[in-house]
């Protein structure tokens, strides 16, 4: 069966919309995973998913968000798998050559939040990577989620709040 | 909930964010196009095959079916989202790495109107002919007995517009090739640059499609003994000297291979190449230098991969630094032309240039590529680049008073000699109150064949073949003037129109 020329018009439109994307997606894997290396593979099995799903998408003018909500559910399973091992250390350098710098592992070593973002449930994580990081509105949170606006508030405030006590304690421990 | 119920906590988060947002690596760039246009792909269950050839492109330039498969859908992605094109090498003020930074404001979707497609008035009767010259830099039915222009105005988040704003937007470089031709450049869609897309071909001015093949975040394509040679460049911000470059050529314009990369000297600033060989202007300066300490050098190679430095012509006058312009090479008709400022002859290098300045800036020739013999000049400003023309050439000079002041020279030698248009052929000079640069009341430019004036504000253009002799012609639809060409400064004449600010006008 040849590929016929609407097929063609499907890659080229798939070419062109998700690659728009693309930067975006990798930048949210990158900061849901806070590994650049990670983040890349992420994304890949991320486009190896859109790409299967791609004929049966209506909607093409919001594939980006569309691919947002892949790549962030293909970093949520990521995440879950974690919990089951070991827990990297933002600062945790070893093994790395002192010029391989991750950018992501980088920034998210700033402050001691971004190892406590990282405790987070999974969902908790992305929707506070896509508020703060991708600087989203709830609504576009909750349209890339394809979940309810109130799902989104609920799990933010719940992240906000999560972090706000473990900072406290950490402070009352410090002071102490 | 309230969206700051932890106002402090949540400054915190951001400020831990990415900023600037980081560019894909070229690695998913390249795998997502291998997914789209795989040998096979699995949907549902049903192995297809490749794309198989619908048409044959007419004009020599062999353009075979997997790149006509897409032409139509690309086409109005290309006109939609921009191109990147020059005349027959790359406009310094255009080629420099752009920022690598991702574009800062999320434009809106892109006009779903091809803005570049010729209207069936211009295209019709303007067959180009499918001859190529030793040089294989014809511009052959480019532009033929153009009577005017109907111009259709750009939305203005277009990326044809060239916008500071947005990387790689714009267009900058178009190159005619046996009879068709070829564009290069990013592209932005959605504020997002396009890696991808950065090389185009066409086989007749009108329909462009991408190669995928070339990943690099800008590219510059020139002819090449090979055929045709692009090469990308992955700026890694100020870092110019150790922007990474890659190397693609083409005997065919459609089939890309990925040559390596090259052993340039430093960051590419400018090519051009004949059939018989390349030569590069190359930046060498270290990371974050400033233009009057940036050391350049011009090197050749026969393959876009091996590069040697050049010994230009020397015992000229001593390097000079300060303000001025990158030195750069062109190529027209099988001729090198390159301008820039003589430095200090030295043993690792051959030959520096320094930062263009005027007085002591010059323009050399050769034949090859290696043996350069000096113009007589003639012109009174720093030499910026040329604009060819089918009897003629036109010197864009720079001013080094006033910066962004402007002249021009034409010549009909072949570049020998100069002679200074203080009038800027039809358009006159632009009248200004106290110290302000100088320029044309408009903007000059050609394709290769045909020279194009547009005047500011007045609707009106002009033709020439040899850039001292005009012809007015009509020019309707929406005036460039208020289309913010000013700003923008983008004026490209393309092979079936021009793109002038905010504006594209086909030629009919």
């Amino acid at each position: 069966m040849a590929l016929t020329e609407p097929v063609a018009e499907e890659a080229a439109e798939f070419l062109r919309l998700i690659g728009s994307a693309l930067p975006g997606a990798y930048n949210l894997a990158g900061y849901l995973l806070g590994d650049a290396t990670e983040a890349e593979d992420a994304t890949q099995h991320a486009l190896e998913k859109a790409w299967r799903a791609w004929p049966r998408i209506r909607d093409r003018e919001r594939a980006g968000a569309w691919f947002d909500r892949i790549v962030a559910n293909v970093c949520k399973d990521r995440l879950r798998e974690r919990r089951g091992f070991r827990v990297l250390p933002l600062d945790d350098e070893v093994g790395e050559s002192p010029s391989a710098v991750d950018p992501f592992r980088e920034a998210l070593s700033r402050d001691e939040l971004g190892r406590l973002v990282r405790t987070l449930p999974s969902d908790q994580q992305v929707v506070v990577a896509l508020r703060f990081w991708r600087d989203l509105s709830l609504d576009e949170i909750a349209e890339r989620l394809d979940v309810p606006l109130g799902t989104v508030k609920s799990r933010l405030h719940y992240a906000l709040k999560t972090l706000r006590r473990q900072l406290d304690r950490q402070t009352a421990e410090v002071a102490r | 909930m309230s969206t700051r119920e932890d106002p402090e906590l949540e400054d915190r988060l951001r400020r831990m964010g990415p900023g600037p947002e980081r560019e894909a690596p070229a690695s998913l760039y390249k795998y997502m196009n291998e997914l789209a246009r795989g040998t096979e792909r699995r949907v549902a269950g049903v192995t297809v095959s490749r794309v198989r050839p619908v048409r044959r492109g007419s004009f020599g330039f062999r353009m075979a079916g997997a790149a006509l498969g897409f032409a139509a859908v690309l086409l109005v992605v290309f006109a939609a989202t921009g191109l990147i094109l020059g005349t027959t090498g790359p406009r310094p003020g255009a080629v420099g790495p752009p920022t690598t930074a991702l574009p800062g404001p999320t434009s809106a979707a892109p006009s779903p109107t091809p803005a570049v497609v010729a209207t069936p008035e211009s295209s019709a009767g303007a067959s180009p002919a499918a001859t190529l010259t030793a040089a294989g830099f014809t511009t052959s039915g480019a532009a033929s007995a153009w009577s005017g222009f109907t111009s259709t105005p750009l939305r203005s988040d277009s990326p044809m517009l060239a916008n500071p704003d947005r990387a790689g937007s714009g267009v900058s470089q178009v190159l005619a090739w046996r009879g068709g031709y070829v564009a290069t450049g990013s592209v932005t869609v959605f504020g997002r640059t396009m890696p991808s897309f950065g090389l185009w071909t066409s086989p007749d001015g009108e329909t462009w499609t991408a190669v995928t093949s070339v990943h690099a975040a800008a590219v510059m394509v020139s002819v090449a003994p090979v055929g045709l040679i692009a090469i990308g460049m992955n700026p890694n911000s100020t870092e110019r000297a150790t922007t990474a470059q890659s190397v693609w050529t083409s005997a065919d314009g459609v089939t890309w291979h990925d040559a390596g990369t090259p052993n340039l000297a430093g960051s590419l600033v400018s090519i051009a190449g004949t059939t018989s060989g390349l030569v590069a202007t190359v930046d060498t300066s270290a990371p974050s230098a400033d233009n009057a300490a940036r050391p350049f050098v011009i090197e050749y190679s026969t393959d876009g991969v091996n590069w040697a430095s050049e010994s230009i012509d020397a015992g000229l006058a001593s390097a000079q630094a300060g303000y001025g312009l990158p030195p750069h090479v062109q190529t027209n008709d099988g001729h090198f032309y390159l301008m820039g400022t003589p430095g200090p002859a030295t043993s690792s290098t051959g030959f520096e240039l320094t930062a263009s300045v005027a007085p002591g800036d010059e323009m050399w020739l050769s034949n090859d590529g290696k043996t350069w013999t000096k113009s007589s000049g003639g012109y009174s400003m720093a030499a910026d680049f040329i604009d060819f023309g089918r009897d003629g050439m036109l010197l864009n000079t720079n001013s080094t008073g006033i910066p962004g002041g402007t002249g021009l020279a034409h010549s009909t030698d072949g570049g020998k000699t100069w002679h200074d248009d203080t009038n800027f052929g039809p358009l006159g000079p632009y009248v200004c109150q106290g110290e302000c640069a100088s320029g044309p009341d408009g903007a000059i430019g050609s394709n290769g064949t045909v020279f194009v004036a547009v005047k500011n504000g007045g609707a009106r253009a002009w033709l020439s073949y040899d850039g001292h002799t005009w012809t007015s012609i009509s020019w309707s639809g929406g005036d460039a003037v208020g289309s913010g060409y000013g700003e923008s400064g983008g004026f490209v004449v393309m092979p079936r129109g021009v793109l002038v600010g905010g504006v594209y006008a086909a030629a009919r």
